[in-house]
């Protein structure tokens, strides 16, 4: 007689692949805020970052997760880092010199919002993308569930930059975080952080690259 | 064409005669170890002859209706010359007595009913093409020969259509839907199978060692050789190629001519045939006329699903890809044109059905469909992948190469956006901040330039133009963090520059780059944000 065991259900979610979608975290270069996080930024994630202005160091929070590492392959793997609407021109000297490789940087400026969260998605779901940053206004929570579905699908890190304004409605998203300049510091209040307590941190950005790997 | 298809060069060893057991063993019992032992691959060639061929383009030269009466009347081609000769005939012609050959007035006389067709020879060669394209699925080494015959070299694909009588009767099934009077045989050499062919009206396979007796039976009326010299050799008393071959072949070649010597020592493998390979056409073509106009674009969509599966089988089947597809709608007046351009080359129509999609969202058609016509302008060679056997566990897909994927989403992104809204970037070797780097759309050319390292740090953010910030310096809210680094450019350097830049803190944490302009009175500008 043939006994069919759980193996053979084809639809069958093993554990062991659900773990590797929990992953991984991504060292953020600041030692305070790798504590508060977990050891760093969760990835595959959809990450929030809720800041009014530009220019208080919230690029070179995120310069961890941007850098890919070298990847064992011949010829070498290269994923894209995607910039969906960046509320200025991205300078490509400065990638440079924090040892990011700017052709792998595109830049794709969308005026609505669908079109936005439809780039997004198409983009994260993909696989092809290291991580999409995206400026948006207003989106709704059923597309920041798609936005987060389509991050873990294609393993990749979705940046969502929005107005301070959203923090009072909540969000699926895996990690939120408020940004506030208190010259020369940046308060970082982790508003949500999926299995760890909320807190806030102080750090200073700084130009030095923080990295491992110098 | 002809410029199109690549010079193969099929030359017949002169071995194979002598290595009998080779097609003989493959026969019996398909085993690699009598390929082996072989010295030279043997050959076997299998000839197309399409008697009625001239029929069968008619045929589909005329509309449908006009076909049901063809089916139920005696029916003749005619050729357009003076006489109007008939080339072919259908089976009720030809038992009123109707033969090709017969003067057009003729014809009439033997039968009152007979319908005429014109002769269309181009329909022919089209037919004749589409045939030998079609035959690049059982083997690569497929050769025209104009006006009716396709020559298809099957040694190698035997193992896998299951053995010659299989494929024969594949080839059979295949193309028996023309009605095109397919005559088919299969021998060691190109020439032999061409002249069994025509000979024959049932299938023959000749083996190698038959190869001379069965050359020897076949009347020297069945090899389509010139009328004088047929005449001739039936003057010297010779019928068959056996009474042929025992004549002198220097004789023989000052009396009726080298070529049919020459014919006949290819026939006999003594000598080699070089005949031009038939590939695939260099571009892709299809048209659908609609019945009914279509007027929104879903339907369009829908419609459009039969021509991509037609143009997806057709790929795969001639081992080909494309990287560009052109899509007209024709209107009633004027037509509207969508280009497909992709990174990388594909067979996977289903793909490019997802570009298509976002192509025809942004569509507004501005008036209704009557035609289509699908275009690819080149096939390349497609380049298969290496994949994996099993899926990846956690997407449960079929993994694929990140170039491939890399080269999809910019795809899908275009179609969406248009090709110039996604921008790669790279540095330009320019010591003025905002010409230091370059913006291209096209993403593979570009090649960034090395950044000095003691390179002053640059600030992420770049404003598009210099916001003028004399007011805001003059009330105190920059606070200077760095000493100067000037930045100058002469005029010819398109644009005289000379300015003094700062990095300097406003009282609410943002951090700016900022510079002050020497060349005009003094004035101050912010430039860039360090976010």
């Amino acid at each position: 007689m043939n006994r069919v065991t759980l193996t053979d259900i084809p639809l069958l979610w093993r554990a062991q692949s659900l773990a590797s979608v929990q992953s991984s975290c991504v060292p953020t270069g600041y030692e305070e805020l790798d504590r508060a996080l977990g050891g760093g930024w969760p990835a595959p994630s959809l990450i929030e970052l809720l800041c009014e202005e530009y220019g208080v160091g919230e690029l070179r929070l995120l310069l961890g997760l941007l850098r890919q590492e070298p990847s064992p392959l011949d010829p070498p793997v290269r994923k894209v880092v995607l910039w969906l609407s960046p509320p200025f021109e991205l300078h490509a000297v400065a990638l440079a010199q924090y040892r990011l490789v700017p052709e792998d940087h595109w830049v794709c400026s969308v005026s609505r919002p669908a079109d936005l969260q439809w780039a997004m998605t198409q983009a994260l779901r993909s696989g092809a993308c290291l991580a999409v940053v995206a400026w948006a206004q207003r989106l709704k929570t059923a597309a920041l569930r798609t936005l987060k579905l389509a991050a873990m699908t294609g393993r990749g890190v979705g940046v969502l930059f929005r107005p301070m304004s959203e923090a009072r409605i909540a969000s699926p998203a895996t990690l939120r975080i408020a940004l506030r300049a208190q010259a020369p510091a940046l308060d970082l209040s982790i508003l949500k952080i999926q299995g760890r307590r909320p807190s806030i941190v102080r750090i200073t950005p700084t130009d030095v690259d923080q990295s491992p790997g110098e | 064409m002809a410029t199109a298809a690549q010079l193969l060069l099929f030359d017949v060893p002169a071995q194979t005669i002598a290595s009998k057991s080779a097609l003989k063993s493959v026969e019996l019992s398909p085993s690699p170890t009598s390929a082996a032992c072989s010295p030279r691959r043997s050959q076997a060639w299998l000839a197309l002859h399409f008697a009625d061929l001239a029929l069968a383009a008619a045929y589909q030269g005329v509309s449908p209706a006009q076909r049901a009466t063809l089916d139920a009347t005696p029916w003749a081609v005619v050729e357009e010359d003076r006489l109007k000769h008939v080339v072919a005939c259908n089976e009720r012609a030809w038992q009123y007595g109707v033969r090709p050959g017969h003067r057009m007035n003729a014809a009439i006389a033997l039968c009152a009913s007979l319908t005429l067709v014109a002769r269309r020879m181009r329909g022919e060669k089209q037919l004749l093409e589409r045939v030998a394209t079609d035959c690049l699925k059982y083997t690569s080494a497929v050769s025209l020969q104009p006006p009716n015959e396709v020559l298809l070299e099957l040694r190698g694909s035997f193992r896998l259509f299951g053995g010659p009588t299989r494929l024969i009767e594949r080839i059979q099934s295949d193309l028996g839907a023309l009605n095109a009077g397919l005559q088919l045989a299969l021998a060691p050499t190109a020439r032999s199978a061409q002249w069994l062919a025509r000979a024959s009206t049932t299938p023959r396979v000749c083996l190698p060692r038959e190869l001379a007796d069965t050359l020897s039976t076949l009347p020297v009326a069945s090899l389509a050789w010139p009328l004088p010299v047929e005449l001739q050799l039936a003057r010297f008393g010779i019928t068959t190629i056996g009474d042929l071959m025992r004549l002198s072949r220097k004789d023989l070649a000052r009396r009726i001519g080298a070529g049919p010597v020459r014919e006949l020592q290819q026939a006999l493998g003594r000598t080699s045939w070089l005949h031009r390979g038939w590939s695939t056409p260099p571009s892709y073509r299809d048209r659908v006329v609609l019945d009914f106009e279509i007027e929104t674009t879903s339907l369009l969509e829908k419609m459009l699903k039969r021509p991509l599966a037609r143009l997806k089988r057709n790929l795969i089947e001639s081992d080909r890809a494309i990287d560009e597809l052109d899509l007209t709608l024709k209107h009633r007046e004027g037509a509207t044109k969508l280009a497909l351009r992709l990174q990388q080359a594909t067979a996977d129509t289903d793909h490019l059905a997802g570009l298509l999609h976002e192509h025809l969202d942004r569509l507004v058609l501005r008036a209704p469909i009557r035609e289509v016509l699908v275009d690819a302008p080149r096939l390349l060679v497609a380049s298969p992948h290496t994949r994996s056997l099993g899926m990846d566990p956690a997407t449960r897909t079929d993994p694929r190469s990140a170039p491939e994927l890399k080269a999809r989403l910019l795809e899908q992104l275009q179609s969406r956006f248009g090709t110039h809204a996604i921008r790669a970037l790279s540095v330009r070797p320019d010591h003025i901040p905002e010409r230091a780097q370059r913006v291209s759309s096209t993403l593979q050319s570009s090649r960034s330039a090395q950044v000095p390292a003691h390179l002053p740090r640059r600030p992420f953010w770049l404003l598009r133009e210099p916001k003028l910030a004399t007011r805001e310096y003059e009330a105190g809210e920059f606070q200077i963090a760095s000493s100067p680094e000037t930045i100058e450019a002469e005029a010819w350097e398109s644009g005289s520059v000379r300015r003094a830049y700062y990095r300097a803190r406003m009282r609410d944490g943002i951090e700016c780059w900022i510079f002050r302009d020497l060349s005009t009175r003094y004035q101050w500008f912010v430039h860039g944000l360090f976010g």
